[in-house]
């Protein structure tokens, strides 16, 4: 490769890989991730086939139902029997002290004083489903909506629950669901990552990063933030004073010494990888925010996610970049309501009128413009929307004053939407004060069991080579897909 | 439950026995029809599922017939028999715990447990002649067959031998014995070894693989300018002595052992004095010290006989582990960090994937259940981190001498203060002084006024919860901590023969903790403290301190509340916590919350000063002043111990360790005694006996001289394969944490197991082996390409060239540092914090406080003294690959995503660096634009460049000024932050 005047810059970088041998494209492709290691790994994981660009986009194992997922995730554990999971025989024993088993943060009790459900629920829709005066607006699209009220999980304290239902495990370390989803698929769209994470303006969740860590995976397939102002992604924007023209001017001369020096070693395809790489971020710099740029989206659509109200504006525009970002093939979308301690997200220790007001207020027309947007797009078909917490909460107060409710991992409620589930369906429930699962019980593996059959994934056969074991979401034993909503 | 009964499983044999009987039963015609109508529909439908009808049977129970009910699961027989009202089947259904909810999907309706209950209680009779014929491998349970079933059959597991040194045409260039093997493999494929690297390529690689840190221009010239035969060598030991060579190899041993500084979860608590753990490494790599004494002091440094401070920091190996504070099962979360510790040890030390048979059988290797726990059975006694204090003070004997003669003096002189400063007291009351001593206080209670919300003990015990081991957090002192861990006593808490104490429960370590909960109906504004310490204690109101003593005292005293403390008290409940810390004589600790009781005129000071001191003359006053004075100060001031504190292993109790079935510590079966895996051949070791008073049990040290024994053929062979692989980028095996059937083969199995009798041969020296590999012609390869061998052996198994790698996360980030100038090369102690951009801070629960600020100096130091925290990854090194904290990370990935590539072009740390090198680049080359193009590429290239490279960058500086109208420093600035991109510079040949 010659660098004679002239030359180098009269041609396009393309011009230049064509050169080396191979098309941009396929150059992109190749090798991205050439280590030794890893291709062993793939070699396991993949049944004799070697993954070369570890998010180039995959065949799925059977028809998907689901290209994409957005899952809301109200950390903090909203109580179930305050917005889905009806409990009339719990009104009347406001106050009173019962004997119940329930296991929170206060440890495991026999009994404890009941607090009688805040709202007043009212039926919706044509399957005349029960939700209560905090989801008013999703409460119209219960037709659209499979309830499962019988969830339970492994563990009540949020550090480990919050690992359990993003990796399927409460010990640290496993790859999250958004990375199996990205691992197994891959990205549509490599202009923006694949796997993306919003969180909160108050804060992350308890173990931060850990929440979208891609574990003993490649860092390649962890969540990448996004953020709906400033630079929408870490690193995204040139510094301060660097116009496109010299950072063009930086990128031709890298890409000019690039290949000189790639020219001597051309077998080696994490060379050319790297080159490629430069043209992503750049294409990524230039598209990404056109993502997160609403300004064209009309007043209406605005309206409908609550971006023109105070309390709506955050987690509206979060759900309206989730819809943008399903458009431009983002493969999993994790919004967060909540973050940091206490009040500051769902986690109503002390006064749940209070608490749920508040989150259920900055959430409910969001999420409900969301269903509508994607339904009234042709959207909701091919995208599943996930809405719960890390777990529910206990019909009995936490503390002798007050209308706390400490946690349970006993029985909850979660909900989906769009991407093949049943609209209009519940599954599973909980006794009559809500204190436990006892019909159609589902563990947290059993929805991401869901998840990734709708996503055209056997979440039994989708496996990574770690530690001396075929590694699945689902565990060794692995889980069946809840199929009555499916 | 109890497992002992678990029928072990059953031969043919006795099933036919079992068959025969239950032929025996005939059922009635009304039972078939219960059993057809109601039983069976119900069984089918809850039951079957998992337990018999599809090919995956859990738990290995079949319930589709009367014989695998009787011959039963994991659990044991689901029928009893003999009381078959007490069936296990029947206690499945209850849901009256989590091991006890059968079916999985909701408790049965109660009309349906009524007929199973029934048919249980009537003998589980079938339908002759319905029942589902059980499968052959229900009744012999057949593990896969096993290729493996002696040592000799895996090449892992083989004794170690020497191999002989094969013979090749090509002498010439097997410099040594390790270039026959290479040589060997290449002949037999008719292919030739590329040419050797030039000059500098060999010095880069050297540098790095050595210290990971590029040579400077000045030493690539030297070197190259040096025609000396032995120049090469030369720079081998010179690098090897470096510090560097520590922090470099030090770190590869630190992604083994999934070093971190944290615990993870909720809180990621820090770990204390990690780094000092991080500091032993570098320190053991630096000195050479023998790898077999290195094992042996991380694994059992407390016990070993020659124990020095350094062999307990290495047991902090121990701690490393990710630990819920917080588990929702304690059990099993104890259990979840002794195998962690197991997994680590055998993944790093042996190559072995042990942790696969903790729930059964290593489904391909031939490593049993058993072998899991009988490895266990050698850690088992390693306390929790909940259990105590997980750090040590290390001092010589002189050091502990001396600590506890200063303590002993500061108590006496206390003494004597508080002696003079009571006969003042007395005197001013008139009456004879008291020994301070003498009548124990109970004797002498205060007169009683009011009702007192919080009697103090004098009055008779009050419960306290309380702890001895020192709580996470400080939310310990808040209302809704969880005290599950906590138990509950009569007050007060202290030795006997303190002074004064009233003892309601021994305590007699060093710190304790105290909660109760009390109910004020109003909050009194003559509220005070009744108290007694021994020593410094501080006590809180709801979460918030109220006041704080030091020192100690020797009976009860009332203080006045001040007005700030008693804000913190409420009408209704208060949560009163106290802690209280003593370091040497007695100890003793109780308070109570008094109300109108005269300010104890017996033991207060305020009667001397109650009146101006009007009552004493003014030098008896002023004396009285200064002793109080000295008294205050004496306690103040705290006696360092003046050692180390840090963070190792302790031992609690000894545990019997039993077989968990599928990782169950509910489901215990047979015990076991600790031993070695079978399938390597060791006879069972012998357990010395303990020395009575032994801290601990000694297992740990025959674990520990097992596996750094010569004998030990996985140990050598592990660390002989990591040298190669952290030498030429894969190991001779490329799965270096796992040896076994699920691993890759070893591409050159003799070449190993020479390199691993060597090592052991060389008294277990990394650096002698080093030097060793390095010298070979092998290492000195060039990287580039030959297109026959390339067609037959792509990717390079044979060892046809070197292979190009890129740097990794740390070498990155410190490579940008030392070009620019900017590397601050200090060593060791605490962990350092870099500058990590705000929207990443963001991404914590707690983002104000996840995250410190270091001074700029300390910002630039190496990567390995970055604080390594579980819940924020520095982004830098994260966005280049570093190793997972969670597991043991045998190899790091190495990816390219155009996030990587946004982070190297647009983000704060490299732009800022690109500047501090553009600086660098003008005060050492000066004005001239050619002059600083040249020193910046020979600074990023670490070689000359060509008058074309240079002639590009200077042209591309040229267009910065001329077409974007940047400044001279910020053009050169942009060309840096470009050479900080290049390929040349992230890639090694």
């Amino acid at each position: 490769m010659s660098m004679k005047k002239n030359q180098f810059c009269g041609r396009t970088r393309r011009e230049m890989l064509w050169e080396l041998g191979s098309g941009f494209g396929s150059v992109a492709l190749a090798g991205m991730l050439g280590n030794d290691f890893f291709s062993g790994q793939a070699i396991h994981a993949e049944g004799g086939k070697k993954l070369l660009n570890p998010l180039a986009p995959k065949a799925p194992h059977f028809a998907p139902k689901a290209k994409s997922v957005i899952f809301l995730f109200m950390y903090g554990g909203p109580s179930h029997v305050d917005t889905f999971d009806y409990k009339p025989k719990l009104y009347p024993l406001d106050e009173k002290t019962i004997q119940i088993k329930t296991f929170g943060r206060g440890g495991k009790k026999n009994e404890g004083r009941v607090i009688g459900p805040k709202w007043k629920f009212k039926q919706y829709g044509k399957c005349g489903k029960y939700v209560s005066d905090l989801f008013p607006n999703v409460g119209e699209c219960v037709d659209d909506i499979a309830f499962i009220h019988s969830m339970y999980a492994d563990s009540p304290i949020h550090g480990s629950a919050m690992l359990m239902m993003n990796s399927g495990r409460i010990l640290s370390g496993h790859p999250c669901l958004g990375s199996w989803a990205t691992y197994g698929l891959g990205s549509e769209n490599q202009n923006l990552p694949g796997f993306v994470v919003m969180l909160d303006p108050k804060g992350g969740p308890i173990s931060g990063a850990k929440n979208w860590s891609s574990g003993y995976m490649p860092a390649t397939y962890q969540g990448v933030q996004l953020r709906a102002s400033g630079a929408p992604i870490l690193n995204l924007a040139p510094p301060e004073g660097m116009s496109d023209a010299t950072q063009r001017k930086i990128l031709e001369s890298l890409n000019d010494y690039n290949l000189e020096h790639a020219a001597s070693r051309i077998s080696n395809s994490n060379l050319t990888a790297r080159i490629s790489s430069f043209e992503m971020a750049y294409n990524m710099q230039k598209h990404a925010p056109e993502v997160v740029d609403i300004s064209k989206e009309d007043e209406k659509t605005k309206s409908l996610y609550g971006i023109d109200q105070d309390k709506t504006k955050d987690f509206g525009t979060k759900c309206l970049l989730a819809r943008r970002m399903v458009e431009s093939g983002v493969r999993f979308i994790q919004l967060y309501s909540g973050g940091g301690h206490n009040d500051e997200n769902w986690d109503a220790h002390s006064d749940v009128v209070f608490n749920h007001t508040l989150h259920a207020g900055n959430t409910d027309k969001p999420i409900a413009g969301l269903l509508k947007d994607l339904k009234q797009r042709g959207l909701l078909d091919s995208t599943l929307v996930v809405w719960g917490g890390e777990f529910g909460r206990q019909p009995t107060a936490e503390y002798a004053k007050g209308t706390g409710r400490d946690h349970n991992a006993y029985g909850f409620t979660m909900w989906m939407a769009g991407g093949g589930i049943k609209g209009g369906t519940s599954v599973g429930a909980t006794d009559e004060l809500g204190a436990a699962a006892v019909e159609n019980r589902f563990h947290v593996k059993n929805l991401h069991a869901t998840i990734l059959t709708q996503l055209g994934l056997d979440p039994n056969n989708l496996s990574f080579f770690f530690s001396g074991l075929n590694q699945k979401l689902v565990g060794v034993e692995g889980a069946d897909p809840i199929r009555q909503i499916i | 439950m109890n497992l002992k009964t678990l029928i072990p499983l059953v031969c043919i044999l006795a099933l036919i026995g079992i068959a025969a009987r239950a032929g025996e039963v005939a059922p009635t015609a009304e039972q078939i029809a219960f059993f057809e109508k109601d039983a069976l529909p119900l069984l089918k439908s809850a039951c079957f599922k998992c337990h018999g009808a599809e090919a995956k049977v859990k738990a290995g129970l079949y319930l589709t017939s009367r014989a695998g009910m009787l011959k039963g699961g994991q659990g044991g027989p689901s029928i009893d028999e003999k009381a078959l009202g007490k069936s296990l089947f029947l206690d499945m259904l209850t849901y009256r715990d989590e091991e006890h909810s059968m079916p999985p999907d909701g408790k049965l309706k109660p009309e349906q447990l009524a007929i199973l209950t029934k048919w249980i209680n009537e003998g589980a009779l079938w339908k002759p002649g319905t029942e589902a014929v059980l499968p052959e491998s229900a009744i012999v349970k057949k593990e896969p067959e096993q290729k493996v079933k002696t040592a000799e059959d895996w090449w892992a597991y083989k004794a170690l031998k020497r191999p002989a040194v094969p013979d090749v045409k090509n002498k010439a260039w097997a410099a040594n014995p390790i270039d026959s093997f290479i040589l060997a493999g290449l002949e037999k494929e008719d292919l030739n070894p590329v040419a050797p690297a030039s000059k500098g390529a060999l010095i880069r690689r050297a540098y790095y693989d050595l210290t990971g840190l590029p040579p400077t221009p000045a030493e690539v010239e030297a070197f190259i300018a040096n025609t000396a035969p032995d120049a090469y060598e030369k720079l081998i030991d010179s690098l090897l002595a470096s510090p560097h060579y520590g922090e470099k190899w030090g770190r590869h041993w630190l992604d083994l052992v999934r070093f971190a500084e944290t615990n993870g979860y909720e809180r990621d608590g820090a770990k204390p004095f990690a780094w000092r753990y991080r500091d032993y490494v570098i320190r053991a790599f630096n000195d050479d010290k023998p790898y077999d004494r290195f094992i042996k002091e991380q694994i059992a440094g407390d016990e070993l006989t020659d124990a020095t401070p350094d062999s307990k920091i290495a047991t902090g190996f121990y701690r490393l582990n990710i630990w819920d504070d917080e588990p929702a099962d304690r059990k099993l979360a104890k259990f979840d960090v002794l195998d962690g510790i197991l997994a680590t040890t055998c993944q790093s030390m042996l190559g072995m994937s042990m942790n696969c048979a903790r729930c059964h059988n290593h489904k391909k290797d031939p490593i049993l259940a058993k072998d899991y726990y009988s490895m266990l059975a050698f850690i088992h006694d390693v306390s929790d981190m909940q259990s105590t204090d997980i750090t040590v003070d290390i001092n010589s004997p002189e050091q502990l001498a001396d600590y506890e003669k200063r303590l002993h003096e500061k108590s006496a002189r206390e003494d004597d203060l508080m002696k003079k400063i009571a006969a003042i007291e007395a005197e001013t009351r008139g009456a004879k002084p008291k020994e301070n001593s003498a009548a124990p206080a109970a004797k002498d209670p205060p007169k009683e006024a009011a009702v007192d919300p919080l009697p103090d003990a004098r009055h008779g015990p009050q419960k306290w919860q309380y702890t001895l081991m020192r709580p996470n957090n400080d939310e310990w002192t808040w209302q809704n901590y969880n005290t599950e861990s906590w138990k509950e006593a009569p007050s007060g808490f202290g030795s006997k023969g303190t002074p004064g104490a009233v003892i309601g429960t021994v305590w007699h370590t060093d710190n304790i903790w105290l909660r109760k909960l009390i109910t004020l109906k109003s909050v009194p504004q003559n509220l005070k403290l009744s108290l007694h310490h021994d020593e410094d204690c501080e006590i809180y109101f709801n979460g918030k301190l109220a006041a704080q003593f030091h020192g100690h005292v020797s009976k009860y005293e009332v203080h006045p509340l001040s007005p700030d403390a008693l804000k913190l008290l409420k009408v209704g409940e208060n949560q009163i916590a106290v802690h209280c810390l003593q370091t040497t004589g007695g100890q003793f600790i109780d308070m109570g919350l008094v109300v109108n009781a005269a300010v104890d005129a017996d033991t207060s000071d305020d009667i001397v000063l109650a009146k101006n001191g009007k009552l004493l003359p003014k030098e008896k006053l002023a004396e009285y002043n200064a002793l109080k004075k000295q008294l205050a100060e004496s306690r103040k001031a705290k006696v360092e111990a003046g050692g180390m504190r840090v963070m190792a292993v302790f031992e609690r109790g000894r545990n019997a360790t039993k077989i968990l079935m599928r990782g169950n510590p509910n489901l215990e079966g047979d015990d076991v005694a600790p031993n070695f895996p079978a399938i390597l051949g060791f006879p069972a070791p012998v357990i010395p006996k303990e020395a009575p008073g032994a801290k601990t049990s000694g297992k740990r040290t025959v674990l520990a001289n097992w596996l750094a024994s010569k004998d030990n053929q996985l140990t050598a062979r592990a660390i002989a394969n990591r040298l190669w692989q952290f030498h030429f980028g894969r190991g001779l095996c490329r799965t270096p944490n796992d040896f076994g059937q699920l691993g890759e083969l070893p591409t050159h199995p003799e070449l190993l197991d020479w390199l691993a009798t060597e090592f052991t041969s060389r008294d277990w020296k990394m650096k002698s082996m080093h030097k060793l590999i390095m010298m070979s012609s092998a290492y000195r390869m060039a990287s580039s390409d030959e297109p026959k061998a390339l067609a037959k052996d792509p990717n390079n198994n044979l060892f046809w060239r070197f292979d190009m790698r890129r740097m990794s996360a740390e070498e990155v980030r410190d490579s940008v540092l030392a070009v620019n100038g900017t590397l601050n090369p200090k060593m060791f102690g605490p962990s350092i914090y870099t500058e990590v951009p705000k929207e990443v801070l963001q991404s914590s629960s707690q983002p104000k406080n996840v995250w410190g600020v270091s001074p700029p100096e300390e910002r630039t130091r190496r990567s390995v003294y970055v604080l390594v925290k579980r819940s924020l990854n520095e982004p830098i090194l994260n966005t280049f690959d570093q190793a997972d904290t969670d597991s043991s990370c045998p190899v790091r990935f190495t990816t390219t995503v155009p996030t990587q590539t946004l982070t190297s072009l647009n983000s704060k740390f490299f732009n800022d660096q690109a500047a501090l090198f553009a600086e660098r680049l003008v005060k050492e080359a000066g004005a001239n634009v050619d002059a600083q193009v040249k020193l910046g590429l020979r600074l990023t290239m670490c070689r000359e460049p060509s008058a074309k490279e240079i002639e590009h960058g200077v042209k591309l500086i040229k267009r910065f000024t001329n077409e974007d109208n940047l400044s001279d420093g910020k053009a050169l600035a942009n060309f840096c932050l470009m050479a900080l991109n290049l390929n040349e510079f992230m890639y090694l040949d």
